[in-house]
């Protein structure tokens, strides 16, 4: 095939297949387009003012979910780490490797809303199942990473160290885990921002938090209520982005 | 020295290794390197010279013959005995960027700790004293707690040194670690490895820098292709003769 036709082709194809996809979901339907856009304009003007009555208990709701995200990211961190280290290939071999792979594999195929719903339909309503779902999500997004980062260690630093004589748990605790330790905490303090996120929509399983008060005032139409839970949450979400900014910055490496 | 007081602190016979699908990296060596000596391995890029130092230390095994190191057979029982006895400086010096020197030192001794103190992290205070007096042995006790990102090319190559004397090492093995260094502070880290070997260290180095061979190495080995094409004591060659030969 000559360049100029493959520099042709393919955008063509991948034009049709965006319209094909588009037309698929319905983005074609104009009737509908046009009164859910003029629905959407009745919706964004019932946010308008907020109000901000329900402040002092939309606070409990928010520190509620923060918690809820702070204890399930660590409670996910101690278990991911250990599970990282054992899916690293540089330091298992492929019969340990293989399996702890597939464990997080399987674990993160499963949104933090369905391990929510489960642990709601196991444990029942509440903060609880939500913190283990969170850690749950947290176990096999974290894991991952973590085998990831622990594999990018410079292979000299681990021939060095292993070369002096010491235990694999020594290998990994001395040399391993402190060269991507910068890693390992740019990648929690994300992890956490990532779970205040997700938790701020768990209440709609009802596995607590900020969402449980969204997705009632969702149903009882009661949207100048929602968006103040929204400025409140967005808040929140933006000042934890800063400061986890401000503690990686601090921690990467070169930086002090 | 806690491997015993052989003669030779380390006899290779009749060793063959090649890396999986690639021709022989080493063939047929046999070398004997006495104990307290200082030998250095000359020959160019690909003729077996990191190969062989990993031969010694255990990190690679021979498909054939045999390595002794102090008499012991460095089997796969023995190796970790052995490989506390022997402080490896690799060329990039493989030390922990984000750690500080005295944490890089402390790793030298991990292998001596009982278990539980070691994976805490939680050092006696003779071995800390240990490493302190190995941070001042390479001049570099000013820098104790810095971290190692921020230390120049040569106080990294004292770093690398100082780890290997915490191990209270019988032999040091260290490949081409003068190659990133300036003239000056190359000559200085080799004085400073002589010193080292006054105090009865055995010392293997591997250079493709056949001036800092002739001029620190004791006994000359020279690799080509992965056999031993020759092997001398310093003052019985010329330098001509060692770039013919390299």
């Amino acid at each position: 095939m000559k360049p100029n036709s493959q520099a042709i082709i393919t955008p063509l194809v991948i034009s049709i297949a965006i319209i094909a996809s588009m037309w698929n979901v319905g983005f074609f339907d104009f009737t509908r387009m046009t009164r859910g856009t003029s629905n959407l304009g009745v919706f964004v003007g019932g946010l308008f003012p907020p109000n901000f009555g329900v402040f002092d208990k939309v606070s409990w709701a928010i520190l509620e979910t923060i918690q809820m995200s702070f204890a399930g990211t660590m409670l996910g961190f101690v278990i991911a780490l250990p599970l990282g280290v054992l899916g690293a290939k540089n330091i298992f071999g492929p019969i340990t490797v293989g399996p702890v792979r597939l464990l997080l594999a399987v674990v993160r195929t499963i949104p933090a809303l369905l391990w929510a719903l489960i642990f709601v339909v196991t444990l029942g309503l509440g903060p609880l199942p939500g913190t283990l779902g969170l850690a749950a999500y947290t176990v096999g997004y974290l894991g991952k990473l973590y085998y990831e980062a622990l594999e990018a260690v410079d292979p000299e630093v681990i021939e060095a160290v292993g070369a002096i004589g010491t235990s694999k748990l020594q290998l990994v605790r001395h040399a391993i885990i402190p060269e991507s330790a910068n890693q390992i905490l740019s990648q929690l303090l994300f992890m956490f921002e990532y779970n205040v996120r997700a938790s701020s929509i768990l209440g709609f399983v009802g596995a607590g938090g900020v969402g449980f008060y969204m997705l009632g005032y969702i149903q009882t139409l009661q949207y100048r209520e929602l968006m103040a839970v929204i400025i409140m949450t967005l808040f929140v979400v933006l000042t934890i982005d800063y400061v986890s900014s401000k503690v990686r910055s601090r921690f990467l490496f070169g930086q002090k | 020295m806690s491997l015993g007081n052989a003669d030779n602190a380390v006899q290779l016979q009749n060793v063959w290794f090649s890396y999986e699908g690639r021709n022989h990296a080493l063939q047929d060596i046999s070398l004997n390197i006495k104990s307290g000596s200082s030998t250095v391995i000359v020959g160019s890029s690909g003729s077996g010279k990191t190969t062989l130092l990993k031969i010694i230390n255990g990190l690679l095994k021979p498909q054939q013959g045999s390595v002794r190191v102090f008499g012991i057979d460095i089997s796969d029982e023995q190796k970790r005995i052995v490989r506390r006895s022997i402080g490896y400086i690799p060329q990039q010096l493989g030390l922990l960027r984000n750690s500080t020197v005295l944490q890089n030192v402390l790793v030298g001794g991990l292998a001596r700790m009982g278990s539980a103190s070691a994976i805490l992290g939680i050092y006696p205070e003779h071995e800390i004293k240990h490493a302190m007096r190995c941070i001042e042995q390479v001049g570099i006790g000013h820098k104790t707690h810095e971290r190692v990102h921020r230390l120049s090319g040569g106080e990294r190559q004292r770093v690398a040194i100082a780890r290997a004397l915490m191990q209270k090492p019988s032999i040091i093995l260290a490949d081409e670690f003068t190659s990133d260094l300036d003239y000056v502070t190359a000559h200085e880290m080799l004085d400073l490895m002589g010193e080292i070997r006054r105090n009865g260290v055995t010392l293997i180095l591997v250079t493709h820098n056949l001036e800092l061979a002739a001029q620190h190495g004791e006994k000359i080995v020279f690799l080509k292709g992965g056999m031993k094409i020759a092997e001398s004591h310093s003052k019985d060659v010329t330098e001509e003769t060692m770039k013919t030969l390299v």
